[in-house]
């Protein structure tokens, strides 16, 4: 579990802090799929920092499995555990062939060969790039190097997985086979994901949606009840996804409908609407 | 016309054994006035083919004429630079003065312009953008939010008096409310100035919404050239290139198979609010 507990995060200006982070206190568990949203801001890629110690607590504390991030020497551990990935595939690949990208997190843990070479398929298997193993990265489109990127942090058999608006600068097919590999690895293989998204149909697919504003939490809740909390969202500049909207439109003719969320769920209900 | 590209093919480092082909054969025209979407999957070609428009890249076959006159040959790149505006991808990333003011004269003073006709285009860039110029003229650009920076990027470009503005994925990364200020003055921007929009964007939502026509690249080539409803009519072509087609379009497709009797192109709230409605009616009457 990470636990998050009275977290503030000040960021020091000159000649004063900007408060970033203002007193959060969440749990996140083993094997959940928990997306964050908010405007551009709001402190989410803080506290998503704050999930594996590359910034440390003003006040309070982030703990994971136990291990508090403010001691300098959990800090390695925390790291194994908690894997990042951002927004841009292209700053995150070092390597000038897919395989030696993918080895280089397990060689720095000084895991012998043999396991590395296991660890290097293992992980570009599961993110669909095995054959293209041998590949150099500049050769790959958006939503590969994404995937040669999560194969990275996925190799050295990370617990939590941390993204940060993975999907952003990517086309639709990059987008696409991102979020499935994503759920895949949340779904089958049991990693604890933390997604940051703007894309509210991404966020459908969540156990839990956290919604941030000016440093606080201010929604916490799975995607059905969430997106009934229709004031608040406005108020805090986020969209309902498109297959809501339409079905809270089409509630107000009169159809009786059930609230859909994703588009596949709000066609199935029409279709056998009689 | 505004921009005619005749024949343009470019490659990138020919005569080396790394030459790769980024454009193929194209040819286009767009007129002064119109809001292009230009959508492809990454590597289509679509930046190769921006950079052509005001002579960043110079075509290996082929021509680039603005308002009818050759790139390089009758008109400069510099003056083209001027009628052409480009926004790259995050250009708040190149925001760098002390001010809002110096960063948007930036261009003008470079070209020598006095200092009265520099604060009157500064005054009215900011206004295209929707910034108020008292409020924000003596602030830093890195106080601002997401969206505003953006715009104040932007706004750089719009000084210069272009003819056409030019944007590669202008709201990627920016939340819902920076997304929907951005588009509400591009919009603006298109209807009332008369100005000519090109929109890069993976979000095909946007540029259903936003295009009058949209252009789809594949592979360097030119796939489609149409009206957005013609064009996101194409579901299995655009999704087998790697492309997608607007939410709502897609939920059309799923009901016409589910047997609704639903037009497929639409692409709005209240049009395919109305359209499921009435096939519903038809359906129970």
């Amino acid at each position: 579990m990470i636990k998050i507990s009275n977290l503030t995060h000040a960021y020091k200006q000159a000649d004063h802090a900007i408060v970033a982070l203002d007193d959060i206190s969440l749990d996140i568990h083993e094997g959940e799929f928990i997306v964050f949203v908010g405007r551009n801001g709001s402190g989410k890629s803080t506290l998503a920092k704050h999930l594996n110690g590359l910034l440390t607590p003003t006040k309070g504390t982030v703990e994971v499995d136990g291990m508090g991030t403010h001691l300098e020497e959990n800090l390695w551990k925390v790291r194994q555990r908690v894997g990042m990935i951002f927004q841009n595939p292209d700053n995150q690949i070092v390597a000038t062939i897919v395989e030696e990208d993918v080895a280089f997190g397990p060689e720095n843990l000084g895991i012998p060969q043999g396991e590395i070479r296991e660890r290097v398929d293992d992980a570009l298997k599961s993110v669909h790039m095995l054959e293209y193993a041998r590949f150099e990265p500049h050769l790959l489109s958006g939503g590969q190097k994404q995937r040669v990127a999560i194969a990275g942090v996925l190799a050295m058999k990370p617990k939590y997985l941390i993204l940060d608006e993975p999907t952003s600068m990517l086309d639709p097919r990059g987008k696409r086979e991102v979020l499935e590999t994503i759920r895949k690895l949340n779904s089958e293989q049991g990693v604890t994901v933390v997604l940051i998204t703007h894309s509210m149909d991404e966020a459908i697919y969540a156990d839990r949606v956290v919604a941030m504003d000016c440093g606080s939490i201010v929604l916490d809740a799975p995607p059905r009840e969430f997106f009934d909390e229709t004031k608040l969202l406005k108020e805090i500049g986020i969209n309902l996804p498109p297959a809501a909207l339409l079905s809270r439109e089409l509630k107000k003719e009169s159809y009786d409908l059930k609230k859909a969320l994703s588009i596949e769920e709000l066609a199935g209900t029409l279709c056998s609407l009689n | 016309m505004l921009i005619k590209l005749k024949n343009v093919n470019f490659t990138y480092m020919s005569n080396t054994p790394l030459a790769q082909r980024a454009l193929e054969n194209v040819s286009l025209s767009i007129s002064a006035g119109e809001f292009v979407g230009l959508i492809g999957p990454t590597g289509s070609g679509k930046s190769t083919l921006v950079q052509h428009l005001n002579g960043l890249l110079e075509p290996l076959e082929g021509e680039v004429l603005i308002e009818g006159k050759k790139i390089g040959g009758e008109i400069s790149p510099l003056l083209v630079r001027q009628k052409i505006g480009l926004v790259f991808q995050f250009p708040e990333s190149q925001l760098f003065e002390e001010t809002v003011f110096k960063d948007i004269a930036f261009g003008l003073r470079n070209l020598g312009y006095p200092d009265d006709e520099i604060e009157g285009r500064v005054r009215k860039a900011l206004a295209m953008v929707g910034l108020d110029y008292f409020e924000f003229k003596d602030r830093s650009p890195f106080t601002l939010s997401g969206g505003e920076m953006r715009r104040v990027a932007i706004a750089g470009v719009l000084a210069m008096n272009p003819s056409c503005l030019v944007l590669d994925e202008p709201t990627s990364g920016l939340d819902s409310i920076g997304t929907r200020e951005i588009i509400s003055h591009l919009e603006r921007l298109n209807r009332e100035e008369g100005l000519t929009i090109i929109l890069i964007s993976h979000d095909m939502d946007e540029v259903a919404h936003l295009a009058s026509r949209v252009i789809v690249m594949n592979e360097g080539k030119i796939e489609f050239d149409d009206s957005p409803r013609r064009v996101f009519s194409q579901k299995s072509d655009l999704l087998k290139i790697g492309l997608d087609i607007p939410q709502f379009t897609s939920l059309l497709f799923m009901l016409k198979e589910g047997g609704l009797d639903v037009p497929l192109a639409l692409f709005e709230l209240n049009e395919v609010k109305n359209a499921i409605v009435s096939a519903l009616e038809r359906r129970f009457s």
